[in-house]
């Protein structure tokens, strides 16, 4: 498959645009050909070697942790999913032709919702579920604001900051 | 962020207020927050309710001024992605 590979930490030049083997499913993971990917901030971040700590790569290998695309193949044991239909999730080297997901982290992209556009969905809202459920841990009844709740267009345009942080 | 922290808040059974800029607040109607405040207008700001948390998505002077309000602050914008990332599956 084509695969944006990453050879080395570093800056945008890194990414490599390549032949890269193709993953297999293993128990419980499904293959998916991907119709879409989206860049988060952990990303440019990983590429860039900031998070060597906890989230190295190994080299050669693919960043890129959103996916959106169609079920190739069924791991053995995998349950609630069928060939041919689209679904969406949270992975790991999703810059990539095909993505190999467990099971367990995928959802159906539902009638109405893009494929393309639900590869924007996974990480962001994944953190979104995080701030609240642990983050806050709010209960029935009780009253939480949430900034910035219009969603991260405007986190962009209200920090300045955040552009300096790319590279 | 917001819109799924919003969502999951709501989920909970949660008062949510959705704390935005003044600009947004027609946007943020369709949103299901129960009340939408304007956190770039000092007097919204000077009046807000009280707060059992606060889920701050973006950081800097709003959360600052947020952080005085409440105890309780979940912090989590981009600064701090979630640790627990999906593994290669390549082998």
């Amino acid at each position: 498959m084509k695969a944006i590979v990453v050879h080395q930490y570093g800056g945008p030049e890194v990414l490599k645009f390549e032949e890269y083997r193709d993953p297999v499913a293993g128990p419980g993971e499904v293959l998916i050909r991907v119709a879409a990917s989206s860049v988060n901030p952990i990303d440019y971040k990983r590429r860039a070697g900031k998070t060597q700590d906890f989230y190295p790569i190994k080299f050669p290998g693919l960043i890129g942790v959103d996916v959106a695309g169609t079920v190739l193949t069924l791991g053995p044991g995998v349950e609630g999913f069928r060939v041919g239909e689209q679904v969406f999730a949270m992975a790991a080297d999703a810059y990539a032709e095909l993505a190999v997901v467990k099971a367990a982290n995928l959802a159906t992209v539902r009638k109405g919702l893009d494929v393309v556009e639900a590869a924007a969905l996974p990480l962001v809202t994944t953190t979104g579920n995080i701030l609240i459920s642990e983050g806050t841990a709010i209960k029935t009844g009780q009253t939480v604001l949430v900034s910035g709740a219009a969603g991260a267009w405007d986190v962009r345009q209200s920090s300045p900051r955040n552009s300096a942080e790319r590279s | 962020m917001g819109r799924s922290a919003v969502f999951t808040a709501k989920q909970r059974g949660a008062v949510v207020i959705a704390g935005v800029l003044k600009r947004q607040i027609d946007e943020t109607a369709a949103i299901g927050a129960d009340r939408i405040i304007a956190t770039d207008d000092q007097s919204a700001m000077d009046n807000l309710p009280p707060l059992d948390a606060v889920a701050d998505a973006v950081g800097g002077k709003t959360a600052e001024t947020l952080i005085s309000k409440v105890s309780l602050v979940a912090c989590l914008h981009r600064c701090s992605e979630p640790l627990r990332m999906p593994r290669s599956t390549h082998r």
